[in-house]
């Protein structure tokens, strides 16, 4: 009640006083906060349109691509990668990118392609995949044994069923028809039931069987 | 009065209260520090509540779609199945940890997409347009607004954003179309030599062996389980209408109907059409209508033959070679300008040039049958006969209705409705689930007598419909359980069948033996030899060959190769103790360059659509993997 001790006079004084000690601390910290939630809102705006401008671009690049309009897809996917890296859009144009490369036949311009979006994919579980892709060129390109280093550097547990499979793939290249036996078995059990590749894999599983039959 | 009251509040009373208020404040809500919170989810992903409320909603919408697939054909106790539940709300969390990954990676979905999906929804559309008023009736009708809707689509989009990109950007190589191709055109040379299948004989079974049999088999040798059934049968054939009909309201009927009973009039026509195209130039309509101009005084002068002018000269390839022949066209068929052109035409008249959307037509009007309405008389029996019809369809379904009614009261019995309509219960003699004869012949009788409602909580089944306008109601009169065949009655076909299991054990036994003696020298001839049979050859059996046998090219293509100098081996076993001894001596890879390019590119892009679906199958594994997740078992309600 020490304050109530003091006549009107001296309130209004003590108030002034304390004002003016503490203000300027006072209008800092409301600007600050101010500033602070004003910031906060203005990014995860703007981070939403980015993000969003990355979608729309990237539905564009689809649209143009299904057309087949290369030129334009091309454009869209410099685009994406150039000013949308920051979003899993660009790693997918530089995926689709090098699928196309690779329809053409031009492995080494895939592969460029294909580590760019390895890089920049942001996440352990898309960086596999791209892993696993890059390997699917090695084979292609008829190095086995680059294919199967490759595939050894994914974590376990990934992508089991197709690393597998491709593991299979590159052993019957080299040769290894028993390895190869025993890679597609399990890609075949990571498989689900009704997966349709079931039976293609089946058959790339009978086709190497060992002399001493299957186990 | 004022100073009075600042008095009393600076006083105690201010206190009092001021501490009442530090109370309350201080306490309020502390009891849920202490108090355990109910946890209400049924799955936790990373931190996010799946909520029952979803759960149910995801069922919802898995039971309607399951239903619908199957033709209604799942029982509804499917759906309580905990697997099945499991599956739904596994679906769910993939769906939560898809939403996740894609925020954390900074996937989005435009407002223009979400717009895009809305209005692609049917159930917005008039006419396959969006209608904005069509889109908040049916929102507000399951009581949803805009904003809700908006961010449910958006959702969902945004699951698909992942899944999606991986699936589109998956790529197959020629160097996998290669090792397809070899594989599937691959064929391999054979000899086999085929072990008959031996004969059952005549030997001695002991009683023992056929009781030890007969207790090893009790599912082989059963009655199976027969309902028999109590049925109300109700068929609009059988109703027996009391309307009357009098010539009086068959003729007020005729009036009313009159216009069914007219044939529209119809026109024999051809034509010649000088084509305009859709985005032509002055100067090319202006040169069409003075070709079609010309063709129409060609067509007009005496003595001229119109059909062969248009086989000449017209554009309408469907017409042409007919001579312009378009055949009988009545009102409504054809393009509005060429219609009112050829109705304002008298028989045998050339019309001018009129112009549709085709372009310019020359119409000669051939012949013209008018419309006649069909007399009074004529009709009368049909009218009396609809009349009747609809009047039995009406009764029909008051009737069904009613029962339908009377057995949802009381479904224990048939009796109440039988006697309340005047129907006799009928019966069926005992049948099994394959069916039987009678009512017992429908499929759809027969499922509902052995659904669970009907057969184990023993009520009337709901309305089967037999026909169009055609029900039966039912009710089990008697259930009998499957029971076993006494075993004197199965003597004979377990002696027999032990025979048989005896014959082919000792056949599989001696073609276990020359297999041995295949497989450690690899020389199929002097096992033939040994056993008595010739060895056959089949070089370039491919994978889908029938010859010599499906089984039997099956399993060439499961052996190994051949290595070493000595052809790959197996034993086949076939049909009834038969074997097939088989060296594989050589394997011929399909030759890719025999596939056309456009093949080629085709399996490559379903192979990449195959591992496009893989991948995004085990992207969210691994997601699930990396992913704190909790489910609540017991919640799954």
């Amino acid at each position: 009640m020490a304050f109530e001790a003091y006549d009107e006079y001296e309130q209004s004084e003590k108030l002034r006083q304390w004002l003016r000690e503490n203000g300027l601390s006072i209008a800092v910290g409301i600007v600050l906060g101010l500033l602070l939630i004003f910031g906060w809102q203005q990014w995860r705006s703007h981070r939403a349109q980015h993000r969003a401008e990355a979608a729309a671009r990237y539905d564009a690049l689809q649209m143009a691509a299904d057309a087949q309009q290369t030129e334009q897809a091309d454009t869209l996917t410099d685009q994406l990668m150039k000013d949308y890296a920051d979003t899993p859009y660009a790693a997918f144009a530089a995926g689709e990118r090098a699928a196309r490369l690779i329809d053409k036949g031009q492995f080494d311009q895939a592969r460029t392609a294909l580590a760019w979006a390895e890089a920049h994919a942001g996440d352990a579980a898309l960086k596999s995949l791209f892993t696993l892709r890059l390997a699917r060129v090695d084979l292609a390109q008829g190095k086995a044994d680059a294919a199967l280093a490759r595939l050894g550097t994914l974590p376990a547990g990934t992508y089991v069923a197709l690393a597998q499979e491709l593991r299979g793939d590159a052993l019957v290249k080299l040769g290894r028809g028993s390895d190869a036996h025993a890679a597609y078995a399990a890609a075949l059990a990571a498989l689900p039931e009704d997966a349709p590749q079931r039976s293609l894999l089946q058959v790339k599983l009978d086709d190497t069987t060992p002399a001493g039959g299957s186990k | 009065m004022l100073t009075k009251l600042r008095e009393m509040f600076s006083g105690w009373v201010s206190k009092v209260v001021f501490g009442l208020l530090v109370f309350v404040f201080s306490f309020f809500g502390i009891e849920s520090y202490f108090v355990a919170r109910t946890d209400t989810f049924v799955a936790k992903v990373n931190g996010h509540e799946v909520s029952q409320q979803d759960f149910r909603t995801a069922m919802d919408n898995f039971r309607q779609r399951a239903l619908q697939q199957s033709g209604g054909k799942l029982d509804g106790s499917y759906f309580e199945k905990p697997e099945v539940k499991r599956q739904v709300l596994d679906a769910l969390i993939d769906r939560q940890l898809v939403l996740q990954a894609g925020d954390k990676l900074g996937a989005a979905v435009s407002d223009a997409q979400v717009r895009d999906a809305i209005a692609a929804i049917p159930a917005f559309q008039i006419d396959g347009k969006f209608d904005d008023g069509t889109y908040r009736a049916v929102l507000a009708s399951q009581g949803m607004s805009p904003l809700t809707f908006q961010e449910r689509v958006r959702s969902d989009l945004q699951a698909e954003v992942l899944p999606q990109a991986i699936g589109a950007s998956a790529l197959a190589t020629d160097a996998d179309v290669d090792a397809y191709l070899r594989l599937r055109g691959q064929t391999r040379d054979i000899r086999y030599a085929l072990l008959p299948a031996p004969a059952v004989g005549d030997g001695a079974v002991s009683d023992d062996e056929i009781a030890a049999y007969y207790k090893a088999h009790p599912s082989d040798f059963m009655n199976p389980e027969t309902v028999a059934l109590q049925y109300l049968e109700l068929n609009a054939a059988d109703l027996k209408v009391d309307a009357t009909v009098d010539d009086e309201s068959l003729r007020k009927r005729y009036e009313e109907e009159k216009q069914r009973f007219v044939l529209p009039e119809q026109r024999l026509v051809s034509h010649i059409l000088v084509k305009v195209p859709a985005n032509a130039t002055p100067a090319q309509q202006k040169a069409a209508l003075e070709k079609a101009q010309k063709l129409d005084a060609e067509a007009k002068a005496p003595g001229a033959d119109f059909a062969k002018l248009a086989e000449q000269y017209s554009d309408d390839l469907g017409s042409k070679r007919q001579g312009g022949d378009l055949g009988w066209i009545s009102k409504g068929e054809t393009d509005p300008a060429f219609e009112s052109a050829l109705f304002a035409l008298q028989k045998g008249q050339i019309s001018a040039p009129v112009l549709s959307s085709e372009g310019y037509h020359v119409i000669w009007l051939r012949d013209v049958r008018s419309g006649q309405a069909k007399p009074f008389e004529e009709v009368k029996d049909d009218l009396a006969k609809q009349m009747l019809d609809s009047e039995r369809e009406r009764k029909f379904s008051e009737v069904a209705g009613k029962l339908t009614d009377l057995i949802y009261q009381d479904p224990s019995s048939l009796e109440p409705a039988a006697k309340a309509l005047g129907l006799t219960i009928q019966t069926t003699p005992p049948f099994t689930r394959s069916g039987g004869a009678g009512i017992a012949a429908n499929p759809k009788v027969v499922e509902a007598a052995f659904s669970n409602g009907v057969l184990v909580e023993g009520n009337t089944s709901d309305p089967v419909e037999l026909g169009p306008n055609h029900i039966v109601v039912v009710h089990v009169a008697k259930h009998t359980p499957a029971t076993p065949k006494p075993l004197a009655e199965v003597r004979d076909v377990i002696r027999q069948r032990v025979l048989t299991e005896r014959a082919e054990a000792a056949a599989k036994q001696r073609a276990d033996a020359l297999y041995a003696k295949l497989r450690q020298d690899g020389d199929l001839a002097a096992v033939a030899a040994e056993a008595g049979v010739q060895v056959q050859t089949a070089a370039g059996v491919g994978r889908d060959a029938q010859q010599p046998d499906a089984a039997l090219v099956e399993a060439v293509f499961r052996m190994p190769y051949p290595a070493g100098g000595k052809p790959g081996t197996a034993l086949v076993p076939l049909a009834h103790g038969a074997f097939a001894l088989v060296a594989l001596d050589a394997v011929h890879a399909g030759d890719p360059a025999k596939v056309a390019p456009a093949e080629r590119a085709m399996l490559r892009q379903q192979l990449a659509r195959l591992y496009g679906t893989e991948a995004a199958r085990e992207f969210i594994a691994a997601l699930r993997s990396g992913a704190k997740i909790d489910v609540a078992e017991d919640r799954m309600q």
